[in-house]
């Protein structure tokens, strides 16, 4: 299972075949780096563009990666910056604000085309759409990812105690969302 | 639109068949396109572009020469004439004693004066043939 390869082996691959050892990074992290981006730029093709920004970027700048911090908050907080620029972009372009853009997502047929969720997972999709960007992130992290408020911290560059509250308010906006549709 | 994300059950994205080879696929070989063998930038691809200026360039600047020798040949001519009118007037040996006077260090440097002018006496070389062997490299 590549799954199961540690990052410490990767970068001591990496150190004597650079190819090799960025393959087995990539074998490694490609699908959870894809759906954490998709479940933020919803849409298939800005997450496609997204990814492959953030591995080529992880390519150019792994040489100067330093073990200050792990792997994979490194690459994990690559990819948010990626796919946040990425909203960001297409909110000028659009000229929509945060909560219609949401509301694009929810009713636009291209959010609906690849969403194989049933009518329960549509609903969770659409209340977490509803969140203020910073919850709707640590929601996703910790919902999705199962990641620990320690590592988060690190990807997002935010204290464990904020994100805390973030999810903790995140969770109460969800149910109240749920409860009323 | 079958390959749906087998890392959390209630994952509900879906991504078109195929999709994640060749994702793969393409990365890898966007990124091994960038360096060579022993894992070093290719210095070449970098520098292509810089090059291939530098080629047109240079061979802009070899065309106009060629073009302009070709339909001022009289240019050259004149600098030829010019430059062999100049040394005609020049006596050998007052040149290089005025040379000897502006430059003490140039004659310790090379050959003494007076070996020049025994060694152009005894090989009987005149100043013409000087002047000639000049044109020539020009």
């Amino acid at each position: 299972m590549k799954e199961d390869i540690t990052d410490h082996h990767i970068l001591e691959e990496y150190k004597t075949n650079r190819e090799n050892g960025f393959s087995l990074l990539f074998e490694k992290y490609h699908k959870k780096i894809y759906f954490h981006i998709r479940r933020i730029v919803i849409l298939h093709h800005d997450a496609d563009d997204v990814m492959q920004n953030t591995f080529i970027k992880v390519w150019n700048n792994l040489d100067g990666f330093r073990k200050e911090s792990s792997l994979y908050t490194w690459i994990y907080r690559i990819a948010t910056n990626e796919a946040i620029s990425m909203v960001k972009r297409r909110k000028n372009e659009s000229g929509l604000s945060l909560d219609n853009m949401s509301e694009y997502f929810m009713i636009s047929k291209e959010g609906d085309k690849w969403f194989d969720g049933d009518e329960a997972e549509r609903k969770l999709r659409n209340a977490i759409l509803k969140l203020p960007d910073k919850q709707k992130l640590v929601f996703n992290l910790k919902y999705y990812d199962d990641m620990k408020y320690e590592d988060m911290s690190r990807v997002l560059n935010t204290s464990v105690g904020a994100l805390k509250a973030s999810y903790h308010h995140a969770v109460k906006k969800i149910e109240d969302y749920l409860n009323s549709n | 639109m079958t390959d749906r994300s087998k890392i959390k059950d209630n994952n509900p994205f879906m991504v078109p068949d195929n999709y994640f080879d060749e994702v793969k696929e393409d990365i890898l070989n966007r990124t091994s396109g960038k360096i060579s063998k022993n894992g070093k930038k290719n210095i070449v691809k970098l520098l292509k572009p810089a090059l291939m200026l530098a080629a047109a360039m240079v061979a802009f600047a070899i065309i106009s020469y060629t073009v302009l020798k070709l339909l001022f040949p009289e240019h050259d001519q004149a600098k030829e004439l010019n430059y062999t009118e100049f040394l005609y007037h020049v006596d050998e040996v007052e040149l290089i004693e005025k040379l000897t006077e502006q430059n003490g260090s140039y004659n310790s440097m090379f050959v003494d004066t007076d070996e020049i002018i025994i060694y152009l006496l005894e090989q009987d070389i005149e100043i013409e043939s000087i002047v000639e062997l000049l044109n020539q490299e020009i």
